[in-house]
């Protein structure tokens, strides 16, 4: 598993004590659960002990505790929106979402810094722990600073719409573009809105999803992406002489359920356009994963995703992120319980590229405590 | 009680075309006594309470759930939103989190909800038929 790397703005010692005020804070107040107004804020937390068995050459095994406090402000007056999520972890404080957006009918336009309408999961679940069913999310979906190898946060303008196609159908149509992130050192750069730079390319993305029931959750859709990712201090590229990397996206997702049952899957297809100094080269891969989860009771959720990628030793851009997960079987099992809170457990067994064409393979195991507060005003 | 009771009574003068029979109670849709709205089909009201946007007169309507009773309640999530507590509290809590949708107001005591309903002529909630 990737290191994670800090993206803060304070220290870790900070962080820890930040975390814990929060949970107590929220968890010592009555939460105001009735909604009234048009100020919308919801806390995310989890918490839990993860633990990663490390091959014998690599060194001794890692257990880490992580903690996410995932706050989420919004707030409607007519047609205007506000949407900010600021999530502050024991890995990281980040401003991951802010946007202003103007609501007509079923349409919505955004301006501001929001996740890639491309990345299904992620445009589900944003950073709601609690609302994911499973601890890990699949590779293909994960953040720039948790070793996700896809732009995953774009800042610029968004447009979200749903047309009825007839009966009881809809289509979902949700387009972006703006900048997209850079090639850091071992990792992709969104932009910072608290820290701006001017060195990042464009990206454009395109969601197209079916609804049988456009009121209903059930989706099958289409995804595709485009970005112009500049190098930004990365050592592998410098030394390859890769100055930028073109890459497109076009895949394809599933998010469908039957009494019991839910089955979530996306497939992507990645070909980047490796410009260095003299010629350009060309790579390719594909990856994809599918989760399966069943309620056998009303609180109760046994869950199983599998995940893997084709050609994606032979890439050349996916040498400039060292540890990238490549497969990985995942098997889960969720509690809920009381108001909004849920305990995880989730066991996986994890085949990451390390360097020199070589694999790592490891066993996982997590186990989470979750929990949701809403406030509304 | 007894303004209350006359303020409800009022508000339920304005019966808008849903009813629902249950053992011994109907169900009725209720709004203020200066709404103009008449019609609301039942396509409508699941979409106003599952957070899509229902228009008349350029306005939005507002839903207003009423939480007051448990059958009542047990009523509304089967016959007009078709889902669990569990499942409709999480979708509230994904549009919120999605698409910054403000979550559905709810009312645990039927004065407060007379209140909202009185003073958003656009605003739409559900009752007893039957005298509380």
């Amino acid at each position: 598993m990737q290191e994670h790397q800090t993206t803060n703005h304070m220290t870790l010692y900070t962080r820890y004590w930040i975390l814990s005020a929060i949970v107590l804070t929220a968890l010592l107040n009555s939460p105001q659960v009735l909604s009234r107004g048009q100020h919308d804020l919801l806390l995310f937390l989890s918490g839990g002990p993860a633990y990663n068995e490390v091959s014998p050459e690599s060194g001794p095994d890692g257990t880490e505790f992580v903690a996410d406090a995932d706050i989420v402000y919004s707030y409607t007056s007519g047609r205007f929106k506000i949407l900010g999520e600021y999530l502050l972890s024991t890995d990281e404080s980040e401003l991951e979402r802010l946007k202003l957006g103007w609501r007509e009918a079923d349409t919505i336009g955004w301006i501001g810094r929001f996740h890639s309408p491309s990345r299904y999961w992620n445009s589900t679940y944003h950073h709601g722990q609690y609302l994911q069913t499973s601890i890990s999310r699949p590779l293909i979906e994960q953040f720039e600073d948790d070793g996700g190898v896809l732009p995953t946060h774009i800042t610029g303008l968004m447009l979200e719409t749903m047309s009825s196609l007839g009966g009881s159908s809809g289509l979902q149509t949700t387009v972006s573009f703006g900048a997209g992130p850079t090639i850091g050192n071992d990792q992709l750069q969104p932009v910072d809105l608290l820290d701006p730079d001017s060195d990042h390319g464009a990206a454009a993305d395109l969601r197209l999803g079916y609804l049988p029931d456009e009121m209903g959750d059930k989706q099958v859709g289409l995804i595709m992406g485009w970005a112009d990712l500049e190098i930004d201090e990365n050592e592998t590229a410098e030394q390859l002489g890769l100055q930028r990397v073109e890459q497109y996206t076009i895949g394809a997702y599933l998010d469908w359920n039957w009494p019991n049952w839910k089955v979530v899957g996306t497939v992507v297809y990645v070909n980047n356009q490796d410009k260095l100094q003299t010629r350009t080269l060309e790579d390719s891969f594909t990856s994809g994963y599918i989760q399966a989860q069943y309620s056998f009771h009303e609180d109760w959720i046994l869950y199983g995703r599998l995940e893997e990628s084709n050609d994606a030793e032979d890439s050349l851009y996916l040498t400039l992120f060292p540890n990238t997960i490549a497969d990985r079987q995942v098997l889960g099992l969720r509690f809920d319980f009381a108001r909004n809170q849920a305990l995880t457990l989730e066991v996986a067994r994890v085949i990451e590229f390390a360097e020199a064409d070589t694999q790592d393979r490891f066993g996982q195991a997590m186990l989470q405590w979750s929990t949701v507060l809403p406030w509304a005003w | 009680m007894g303004l209350v009771k006359t303020l409800l009574l009022f508000c339920i003068g304005l019966i808008l075309c849903i009813k629902v029979a249950v053992a011994e109670h109907q169900v009725v849709l209720v709004a203020a006594a200066t709404s103009p709205l008449h019609d609301i089909d039942s396509v409508e009201l699941r979409k106003i309470f599952l957070g899509f946007t229902v228009k008349r007169d350029g306005q939005t309507i507002k839903g207003l759930r009423n939480i007051s009773d448990q059958d009542l309640n047990d009523i509304f999530l089967q016959t007009v939103v078709a889902m669990s507590e569990k499942s409709y509290k999480r979708r509230q809590l994904s549009l919120t989190l999605r698409k910054g949708l403000p979550r559905i107001a709810e009312y645990d005591e039927v004065e407060d909800l007379i209140k909202a309903l009185s003073s958003n002529p656009y605003s739409i909630s559900y009752t007893y038929l039957s005298p509380m």
